[in-house]
């Protein structure tokens, strides 16, 4: 059920899920990832299989086009999820995972999706599924563990899947445990301009301390456009970067940007010449472009927190 | 000729906010300040083709259901990496990201207008 991050197959996503299997992909090509463990997808299905409601529920799902009743089983599976205990032997072993990677680490893990749909070529599913960040103790890392679960069964998650065609038969969600970074700076690194399609751009968001405050849309981050051959900077936008995220116990949160840091770029040239170069590497090896997270370690250690392919390259 | 056309004929651009753009492409309609999901399903029952929604926030992924049929989307904070610019782009509607628009309300059921600019900015403008 669980399995070391490093120990994953490429090949394995209909265990792991895509977020997991390209990172495995990326620890293997030698770029710095999370240390982390996977709740297999294995597990998620475990639990729909015991739970005769919530598999009644999905299927009446995948039949009903009327919004308001599908809102309605969205509920009712969010409470089914809720109300499951999840197996003594998976606690065990995720307990086991945990032990694992939690030597020397401080800053506490952070609980992610991967579900087997997720940061494919065509779907990223971005922002649908929760994360949790910085917890600190094995028992919220399981409880989170289901809350993961659960949020595949959220409103908005159940119909960005009916929007996309996506049977919820089909869900499977492995879940991600990672040692959290302290970043202190944090970004979102698209290695084709996106906004024209420019596959000889590099388009990068920036900002100050953890990046959930940058994903979440919450500030107005840093934004760079490069050109890839040779790499130089051709547009920069200062973000307002209102606020910062930083990692408390069992959470993050949002404090008050500095004015002198946020009239500042949070990039220097050296810093945004380094990233271009990794994403330009990472994009000739996953042989596609990507859609990057990634962050700066207060060593200046950069760490790729997350690689899935640009969905919308293809679209007129 | 179309009400729309006809209106954009005539009309005169007001701008109203720059920001930074998901997409290059422009769209034209009716804008809506959407705060909550009750205000989703409302206009999913209304009519949500053509509309242009105004929301607060990047992290804003109550839109779901309409997305399809917006003819874009404005966001008060938020760029290019937000999860709504990914998303938006995936149903190849333009979004208009960190707008830092300070009175919404006053925008809603006006029409407007989103632009690409140079790069990746663009602008927002109210016909009048």
């Amino acid at each position: 059920m669980i399995q070391i991050l490093e120990e994953i197959q490429p090949d394995d996503i209909e265990v792991h899920g895509g977020k997991a299997v390209n990172l495995v992909k990326l620890h293997h090509l030698g770029f710095i990832i999370p240390k982390g463990f996977s709740v297999s997808s294995t597990a998620f299905v475990q639990m729909v299989e015991s739970c005769r409601q919530l598999k009644d529920t999905l299927q009446s799902v995948d039949e009903s086009d009327e919004f308001e009743e599908i809102l309605k089983l969205s509920e009712i599976a969010q409470n089914v999820v809720a109300g499951y205990r999840i197996p003594e032997y998976l606690e065990s072993e995720i307990s086991e995972g945990f032990d694992h990677i939690s030597e020397s680490n401080v800053h506490g893990f952070a609980v992610r999706s991967s579900a087997t749909i997720e940061d494919s070529r065509d779907i990223s599913f971005a922002g649908q599924a929760e994360s949790f960040l910085c917890l600190k103790d094995k028992s919220d890392i399981i409880e989170c563990v289901k809350n993961v679960w659960q949020s595949i069964f959220s409103e908005r998650a159940i119909v960005y899947l009916k929007t996309k065609n996506i049977p919820m038969k089909q869900v499977k969600m492995a879940v991600l445990v990672q040692e959290m970074i302290p970043a202190d700076v944090s970004g979102v690194m698209f290695t084709a301009n996106v906004v024209n399609k420019n596959t000889d751009e590099i388009l990068i968001n920036a900002t100050w301390g953890l990046g959930d405050a940058l994903v979440s849309g919450k500030i107005v981050p840093d934004t760079y456009i490069l050109k890839k051959y040779p790499l130089s900077v051709v547009q920069r936008e200062l973000g307002r970067k209102e606020f910062k995220s930083i990692p408390e116990t069992n959470r993050s949160v949002m404090i008050d940007t500095p004015r002198e840091r946020r009239e500042i770029f949070s990039l220097d040239d050296q810093m945004l010449h380094d990233i271009a170069e990794i994403g330009v590497k990472i994009e000739e090896a996953m042989e596609c472009p990507q859609d990057i997270e990634w962050c700066i370690k207060p060593d200046g250690g950069l760490v790729i927190l997350q690689s899935r392919p640009i969905t919308t390259l293809s679209a007129p | 000729m179309c009400p729309a056309e006809s209106l954009r004929k005539d009309a005169t651009l007001k701008e109203v906010a720059r920001g930074l753009i998901s997409l290059n492409l422009t769209a034209e309609g009716e804008l809506r300040y959407i705060t909550t999901m009750k205000e989703v399903i409302q206009l999913l029952k209304e009519g949500a083709e053509g509309k242009i929604v105004l929301v607060n926030d990047g992290g804003t992924t109550f839109l779901a259901p309409i997305l399809s049929k917006l003819a874009g989307v404005v966001c008060i904070t938020g760029a290019l990496g937000s999860h709504l610019a990914i998303v938006t782009r995936e149903f190849e509607i333009p979004a208009l990201m960190g707008t830092k628009i300070e009175k919404p309300e006053d925008l809603d059921k006006k029409h407007v207008m989103i632009k690409p600019e140079e790069g990746a900015a663009g602008t927002l403008f109210v016909l009048e």
